[in-house]
């Protein structure tokens, strides 16, 4: 049989769970931070978008339907 | 389809605190503390921070699919009230 040796780039690792996975929770709080800014950008974003619209005014294009 | 054509844009905006936002927000915080049951973990106390992200996902994607939900039943109200606006004569009321 012919053996090949091959080096990889990762190691494998026992997770360690004595510490808290700083990497891991740093992620998901601003994982979810971005999310909630992008939210309620988009909230905001969408009300405006809705006034502007009533203020011009309904049925300039009767193309639609 | 387009997910939400421009024109859904007339319409109200659902509030950030949206039936939609709230039912899939709940189901990413169980589906959270799922997983503290899987791996052995105490379920509320433990991996708050993946409670908080998964209830964030589901809260973004509800508010995105309450959107959608309110455009199809708009266009299709708009499209039965055009209907009806072409047929009076299917739509008398009784006795008239």
């Amino acid at each position: 049989p012919f053996l090949a040796f091959t080096r990889s780039a990762f190691v494998a690792r026992k997770p360690n769970y004595a510490q808290p996975n700083w990497l891991g929770v740093g992620l998901a709080f601003g994982t979810s931070a971005a999310l909630w800014a992008f939210l309620i950008k988009q909230h905001n974003e969408d009300v405006m978008e809705y006034e502007r619209r009533q203020r011009e005014g309904h049925h300039k294009c009767t193309g639609c339907s | 389809m387009a997910f939400l054509p421009d024109e859904s844009r007339s319409l109200p905006p659902p509030p950030l605190l949206n039936r939609g936002s709230i039912w899939l927000g709940f189901v990413g915080w169980v589906t959270a503390m799922l997983h503290n049951t899987f791996n052995q973990r105490p379920v509320i106390r433990a991996g708050v921070h993946r409670q908080i992200l998964l209830t964030t996902v589901g809260w973004f994607v509800g508010y995105y699919l309450t959107k959608r939900m309110d455009y199809i039943y708009a266009k299709m109200d708009r499209e039965l009230l055009e209907y009806v606006r072409h047929h009076p004569e299917d739509f008398k009321v009784a006795g008239t």
